[in-house]
């Protein structure tokens, strides 16, 4: 028995990343990755490449069955170097070719070295920003007038870690956090735009789709689904029917659920963010279709803006041209038993009774 | 001179150099770690462990003589492609004339101090 493909390389990176320790937070997760993406990589070549000398006959066969299964393993970390189900002679190959894969990467240790040679930062404890990167304007935060402080223009040149997000990845995020609120297809708009996205492994595609479907709408709906479910109808003879279905949880459980549906879909957004901004910024295709939509809908929106406000001039020019069928506000308000109630006078002298109560 | 000198001399030699190898292997288009290491390994003794090419990588893209693209393949998983920027292009441009300078000054020593190394 031979120790599994997925174990060596597992172990090697865990000690890889023991080793890198000594490297500033940026440069550590930048090495992991390129590790990472080379044995990855340089495994999904093997066997199409056809190393037949490597490992004598037996490469071949197992290329065919590669091969076969490549566009359906190839891509996860994971799944990648999985063998269930293969028989164990290709395990067995593929376990060599990661011993070899490993053996020419090199000593975990002499990577980290020649990493700290090359980084000027790297005597500085681990989390400690490194000299390179600016520690000054937020990204979010306008930078008012000409910049007129001591930071060198360099410094906001886009070098190293953490890149800068896409169009498409924000959108891709904030869609499936909260899109499911936008007429219930925006979730799947940002499902879209996740997985089309180069910057997110399938590992992590798969966490932004299943934790959680819906991203908060599932807790929203949790929570709405139990009540909305007891539909009560008057008949005729002035009883009310009202049934309840679904299901209601006991008061920790549900907030329990209601802390995790909140927490999980959140988590998720940080997670593929900080993903994401691992991996270096290149403007997508979907990037540019979305910032081209983007400005057509708000030409669309100034435009509609424009033309109903000409529309409006023409019509209260012209005057008594108004058309028949034109609803007045005025019509929907009037219903008589209606009466709109002043929100404000109760609600107000409801609250200073529990804000005088709360202020203590 | 003792054996471990020599070493360690060829060894920083190595270091020197090899930056300038990759970027000279990407003034044909752009590459993949895989694939620069491929070409590098067919040159005896340049490379020795390859995990180090990706610190050199981070290095030269910090130096903005290279930059990079995530790309999907049509096959496996996505590569980190790098290419040579203007910067270094330039960078490229003014080693490959030091260094025959250097190559030919070398030489000239070696051959004509009639190997006494030896």
């Amino acid at each position: 028995m031979s120790t599994g493909a997925d174990e060596l390389v597992a172990a090697y990176l865990r000690e890889l990343e023991r080793e890198a320790e000594r490297l500033p937070w940026n440069a550590r997760m930048e090495l992991l990755e390129d590790v990472r993406s080379h044995i990855e990589v340089a495994l999904a070549e093997t066997w199409p490449d056809g190393v037949a000398g490597e490992s004598g006959g037996h490469a071949t066969e197992a290329g065919d069955h590669a091969e076969a299964g490549d566009h359906a393993e190839a891509d996860g970390p994971d799944d990648t170097l999985g063998e269930s189900g293969e028989d164990p002679a290709d395990a067995e190959a593929k376990s060599a070719r990661v011993r070899e894969i490993l053996a020419a990467l090199g000593e975990p240790r002499e990577i980290v070295d020649s990493a700290v040679a090359d980084e000027p930062g790297a005597t500085v404890p681990p989390q400690a920003p490194p000299p390179g990167v600016p520690t000054g304007p937020m990204p979010g935060l306008p930078i008012p007038g000409p910049p007129t402080g001591p930071m060198p223009a360099y410094a906001f040149a886009p070098t190293g870690p953490p890149y800068r997000l896409g169009t498409a990845e924000v959108f891709a995020v904030a869609l499936l956090l909260g899109g499911v609120f936008l007429f219930g297809i925006g979730w799947i708009l940002g499902l879209i735009l996740l997985w089309a996205s180069p910057r997110w492994t399938v590992r992590e595609k798969l966490v932004g789709t299943f934790v959680l479907p819906g991203g908060l709408g599932l807790v929203v709906w949790l929570i709405t689904v139990p009540t909305s479910s007891r539909a009560c109808s008057g008949d005729s003879s002035g009883f009310q029917h009202c049934t309840t279905s679904g299901w209601t949880l006991p008061g920790w459980a549900g907030l329990a659920v209601v802390a995790l549906g909140v927490a999980l879909p959140i988590y998720t957004s940080f997670f593929l963010v900080r993903r994401a901004r691992q991996r270096a910024f290149t403007p997508s295709r979907a990037d540019r279709a979305i910032s081209g939509a983007l400005v057509g809908f708000l030409v669309a929106v100034v435009a509609v803006f424009v033309v109903g406000a000409f529309a409006f001039v023409a019509v209260s020019g012209s005057g008594s041209a108004v058309t028949p069928s034109h609803t007045e506000p005025s019509a929907v308000a009037s219903y008589p038993g209606d009466p709109v109630p002043p929100p404000s006078s109760e609600s107000e002298s409801a609250m200073p009774t529990a804000s005088n109560f709360t202020s203590h | 001179m003792e054996p471990g000198g020599a070493a360690k001399a060829v060894s920083q030699m190595r270091r020197g150099v090899l930056e300038f190898c990759v970027l000279a292997l990407l003034r044909d288009g752009q590459r993949y770690g895989v694939e620069l290491l491929r070409e590098l390994g067919s040159v005896d003794a340049l490379v020795v462990s390859e995990g180090t090419i990706y610190p050199l990588l981070s290095r030269l893209r910090k130096e903005q003589m290279v930059d990079t693209v995530w790309q999907e393949s049509p096959s496996g998983p996505p590569r980190r492609y790098y290419r040579l920027t203007e910067v270094g292009e330039k960078a490229l441009a003014e080693f490959v004339a030091e260094w025959g300078r250097f190559r030919d000054g070398v030489e000239h020593i070696l051959t004509a101090s009639g190997g006494g190394q030896t």
